[in-house]
């Protein structure tokens, strides 16, 4: 496997033009749309780079450390949702994702955006995606990023 | 005939499969109907009761390229010397092995903190009950944080739902979560299990768990590990195991079809990122 960027949020139509033109220019780059837990925006995000035919490849979120530290990613756009005193406010896990970019020396490139809503009780990890339900879950919130991590 | 407890139809289900041949065995094992090691291990040990030690080994380490079933048959092996009789042999080591997994659970208690505050991902064979027992034993108190461990949810439907039948504290959370815990102070400690380690600290384990050691050491928060039998060799050289990228998405049944998908089934650690090990012995050793 080759280099590639790491989405990270969901991109709005601005975004996917964006990343349209980086495979444009770049043939051997390619796309990784981790899953995003737990609303699985992942699912989301590759059926729009579908739509515009745009290669990518799917991973977990928890295959993302190893990928970094086998330096198979060279970028990450962050699609976060709003910038709020000097912190970037992104979906779930987006700490984790910007904290193991950051310690991999990995540059991180914020682009604005969609604010992807889901209704309180799809804050269950084991949502309506899954099979079963759990209810000793910690609450899936936006997470904010501080914009020095970013940089 | 072995049963063998299906571990992919919990939460939900408890159902035994039938394994009669090494063939079926090798289904059961291919299929992660049972995955962790200490299950893996206890189901070798029984196969290798019905047929040939090196030949199952070697059979098994196809399916399961980055177990280390050479190690537990030579440990079989040896066992045979003080009994008669090979089951006699296997049951020792099992409940050997069991014992062991006791006092490491006391050892590494002994360096939690009072109110430990732990995260944990996949799944350690029950050891965990045992270590809350040992918190309890020596006044602490405990509760764990259960990283899902995608795709397979072993985090999910094993410990979440050993630790739930066993009345002890537990959260779930997303495998994405586990910075944001750590930056908010909710946890602070992390033990994990090993599926392969090395004399010199490395260790292979869960995917996932990378990232939770490199978090951990931004953090400063102690990363235990639970090591059997560490090797002298190159961690780099063990083959990681590539699993199926289709099963990637079997939890999501009917909602396809899916994109391309990646899937190693485990991390490399390396021993700059580890605080501790705890070994079968129950021998503790600090970074």
């Amino acid at each position: 496997m080759k280099e590639g960027v790491l989405l990270w949020g969901v991109p709005t139509g601005k975004g996917i033009k964006e990343i349209k033109e980086r495979t444009q220019d770049n043939r051997d780059l390619y796309v990784l749309v981790p899953e995003m837990r737990p609303y699985l925006f992942g699912l989301e995000v590759a059926r729009r780079l579908t739509e515009e035919t745009i290669k990518h490849v799917y991973a977990t979120d928890n295959m993302l450390g190893m990928l970094f530290f086998k330096q198979k990613i060279k970028e990450v756009l962050f699609f976060y949702k709003d910038l709020i005193d000097k912190n970037f406010s992104g979906i779930c896990g987006s700490l984790y994702v910007c904290l193991l970019a950051r310690l991999h020396h990995v540059s991180i490139k914020p682009l604005q955006g969609e604010k992807m809503v889901r209704p309180a009780q799809a804050a269950l990890l084991l949502d309506e995606y899954m099979s079963f339900r759990c209810d000793d879950v910690l609450p899936a919130e936006d997470e904010a990023v501080p914009e020095e991590i970013i940089r | 005939m072995i049963s063998v407890l299906d571990e992919t139809k919990l939460p939900r289900e408890e159902t035994y499969i039938e394994v009669k041949t090494l063939d079926d065995a090798l289904q059961a094992l291919g299929q992660m109907k049972t995955r962790a090691f200490g299950q893996v291990l206890l189901f070798f040990y029984t196969c290798v009761l019905a047929g040939e030690i090196e030949e199952v080994a070697a059979s098994f380490k196809k399916t399961r390229p980055t177990f280390d079933f050479f190690t537990l048959a030579h440990a079989l092996k040896s066992a045979t010397k003080e009994t008669s009789t090979l089951k006699e042999a296997a049951s020792s080591i099992i409940e050997d092995l069991d014992k062991k997994r006791k006092v490491r659970a006391q050892r590494l208690a002994e360096i939690l903190p009072q109110e430990a505050r732990i995260l944990t991902i996949c799944n350690v064979n029950g050891e965990l009950i045992y270590l809350y027992e040992a918190l309890q034993g020596q006044g602490k108190t405990a509760i764990f944080f259960v990283s899902e461990t995608r795709p397979y949810l072993q985090g999910t439907r094993l410990t979440l739902w050993e630790l739930r039948r066993a009345d002890i504290p537990v959260q779930l959370l997303c495998d994405n979560q586990a910075a944001v815990v750590m930056q908010k102070g909710l946890i602070n400690c992390v033990v994990t299990g090993s599926d392969r380690s090395t004399d010199k600290g490395d260790i292979i384990n869960k995917i996932g768990t990378y990232a939770l050691a490199r978090l951990a050491h931004y953090f400063t928060i102690p990363f235990y590990v639970l090591t059997q039998f560490p090797q002298a060799l190159d961690i780099e050289k063990i083959t990681i195991e590539e699993r199926p990228p289709r099963e990637v998405f079997m939890w999501l049944e009917g909602k396809g079809p899916w994109p391309e998908a990646l899937y190693p089934s485990f991390d490399i650690i390396p021993a700059e990122f580890i605080s501790g090990w705890i070994d079968i012995s129950g021998q503790v050793r600090c970074a």
